[in-house]
């Protein structure tokens, strides 16, 4: 089967071979323990954010009376905040906001990058040089500093700061894909897909792109972690998301304010789940890069 | 050598040039009027006229560059909004404490960093130690690490203070007890970093004929570590180290409101929050040179110790 498709030339000789790789690795990926454990704690934490406060109708803005800063118990897991909601339902609605900005972050980014490093490597000469050359100031300036410095601009609030960390997640996804794409544009199939006519584009997408998305994945999944953590050090400095919503990082800074007056379940919380959410997307990473390319296994 | 740190020199002007003139534009790039809107709805069309000449908005922006980057060659840099002081002396005043943290927080890293590494690159048991380090330092955040460390040492033991700064002239111990915890929040993750570095440089080094030809020798096994292996394995993690100043100086600015210190960071947070533009971009300008410069010391370092680079 294999070798008949693959003398019917460029398109789907590659493509069978593509689909068997793909399953091959996906069989990898099931057996690797580390990735399993990740992946299962990124579904109970999604699970938790999303399905539990609507089973439980948790609100996590509504105030009860005298039931300021209580202590974990059976009515109130988290027990409540400076001014009695629910710490749970406060920590999971922060949850959401925080997948949502990884996953928006990530995906922005990632999409405009890739395009931007295909298309560097694509046209090689001028255009690589210039918009490689941005890219490198860009990565030379800190994460957290670039985050800050469109958040000036912009202004605060979840969409801004989505958009904040979806540009500083651009350079190093273009960085990965011009590197990928220039070492597939030495290949053999890139060179008969053009003597048959194909157009730059789909050269790019239909052809390289597949071959390509390996090592954009596991960025993904660290592009995701930073989002994670850069929405919570906004958050937490008051530029991010504006109380009374909640979310991981003024939890933190509202938590911290109680450490020394004894209510340190306050902080912990939020620091927990934080903590938790960020290791399993490094994991995540970790094991996908030792399921794409089992040599680089440290 | 001298040649070669002239040409570098000459290399980053026009990336100072263009990453100036991309932080002089950014009150432009604010959606709507900046001048009006921090003018608030009260103000006269003078006020809102004399805000948008302090946040350089009137006429051709090249023009306004030009104008605006001279004056901050001398280190003027207007008045801040909300303060209503030179931004200049406001930054002076605020140096210190930034400034101390990020020195105390490089040592820390150099001395765990290193110490670690060279002792994970030898013993089974310490590059065990060394890998949960890793995995603790890369996997929390530097700021949620503040304030786990807050929790611990100045609410459960209470030992240390959960926050301020003194200056070193003024109270030497006192500036020491206040930096503690900051440090080894700030210090962890680029620990890790370099203890990596330092790990795999110092097995690589360690593997090479020169030192099998120590060994033959007779000579013992820490003189051939510290005295031979050491100095060729150090010499990528200055440049790593060198580079990494810039990341610890970024993570100062949040450490320092986790544990209520005074500096740029707060001086920062604050202007943004107040849209004082001068004041961030007087601020984001600081930064931008000091990487810069950062950078250039990385390379001129690394050409300084290894002769092998310098063409």
């Amino acid at each position: 089967m294999s070798t008949a498709a693959s003398t019917l030339g460029d398109a789907s000789g590659i493509e069978t071979t593509q689909r068997s790789g793909l399953s091959r690795t996906a069989g990898r990926f099931r057996r690797s323990r580390p990735a399993m454990i990740s992946v299962t704690i990124l579904a109970l934490l999604v699970i938790a954010a999303y399905i539990v406060p609507l089973v439980f109708g948790m609100d996590p803005l509504e105030q009860l009376r005298g039931a300021r800063l209580l202590s974990p118990s059976s009515s109130h897991l988290f027990g409540t905040d400076e001014a009695g909601r629910d710490l749970l339902a406060r920590c999971l609605t922060g949850l959401q906001i925080s997948i949502q900005v990884a996953l928006a972050a990530a995906l922005m980014g990632g999409v405009i990058g890739t395009l931007i490093g295909y298309t560097a490597g694509y046209a090689r000469g001028i255009v690589d040089t210039v918009l490689m050359r941005l890219m490198d100031t860009m990565l030379a300036f800190p994460n957290i500093l670039m985050a800050i410095v469109v958040v000036a601009v912009l202004g605060s609030g979840v969409r801004n700061v989505t958009i904040a960390l979806a540009i500083t997640n651009i350079p190093l996804f273009a960085r990965i894909s011009r590197g990928a794409m220039l070492s597939e544009l030495g290949q053999v199939y890139v060179e008969s897909a053009r003597s048959i006519g194909c157009s730059p584009i789909r050269i790019i997408f239909r052809h390289v792109a597949p071959n390509t998305i390996a090592p954009l994945v596991v960025q993904l999944a660290l592009a995701m972690a930073f989002a994670i953590l850069g929405e919570a050090a906004l958050s937490y400095l008051g530029l991010g998301v504006q109380p009374p919503d909640p979310s991981l990082g003024n939890l933190l800074s509202a938590g911290q304010t109680y450490i020394l007056s004894g209510s340190q379940y306050y902080v912990l919380f939020p620091a927990a789940i934080l903590a938790l959410l960020l290791f399993a997307l490094n994991l995540l990473a970790d094991a996908t890069n030792d399921v794409i390319d089992p040599a680089s296994r440290g | 050598m001298i040649r070669y740190i002239v040409r570098r020199l000459v290399e980053a002007v026009p990336v100072l040039l263009l990453a100036s003139f991309a932080v002089f534009m950014l009150v432009r790039l604010v959606p709507g009027d900046p001048a009006s809107a921090l003018a608030g709805p009260n103000a006269t069309p003078e006020q809102v006229q004399q805000l948008r000449e302090q946040l350089n908005l009137g006429g051709n922006p090249f023009v306004q560059y030009v104008h605006w980057l001279g004056h901050a060659f001398e280190g003027n840099f207007g008045n801040s909004i909300q303060y209503r002081l030179p931004v200049g002396h406001l930054i002076r005043t605020q140096l210190e404490p930034t400034l101390q943290l990020g020195i105390a927080a490089y040592i820390f890293c150099l001395i765990v960093g290193i110490g670690l590494g060279i002792l994970a690159a030898r013993s089974g048991f310490w590059n065990y130690v060394a890998n949960v380090f890793a995995g603790i330092a890369i996997g929390v955040p530097t700021f949620v690490l503040g304030i786990l460390l807050l929790v611990l040492f100045a609410a459960r033991w209470q030992i240390l203070p959960s926050g301020g700064w003194a200056s070193f002239t003024d109270d030497p111990g006192l500036a020491l007890k206040d930096l503690i915890l900051p440090t080894i929040a700030l210090g962890c993750i680029t620990s890790a970093v370099l203890m990596r570095f330092v790990r795999t440089s110092l097995r690589q080094v360690l593997q090479q004929d020169y030192i099998r030809t120590a060994r033959a020798k007779g000579i013992g096994e820490r003189s051939v570590v510290m005295g031979h292996a050491l100095r060729n394995a150090l010499i990528p993690v200055i440049t790593v180290s060198a580079l990494q100043v810039g990341r610890l100086l970024a993570g100062a600015l949040v450490i320092e409101l986790v544990f209520a210190r005074p500096g740029l960071g707060r001086l920062i947070v604050d202007g943004v929050q107040a849209r004082d533009y001068p004041l961030i971009q007087a601020l984001i300008l600081l930064f931008v040179v000091i990487f810069i410069l950062v950078n250039l010391i990385a390379d001129v370092t690394y050409g300084l110790v290894d002769p092998r680079i310098h063409q």
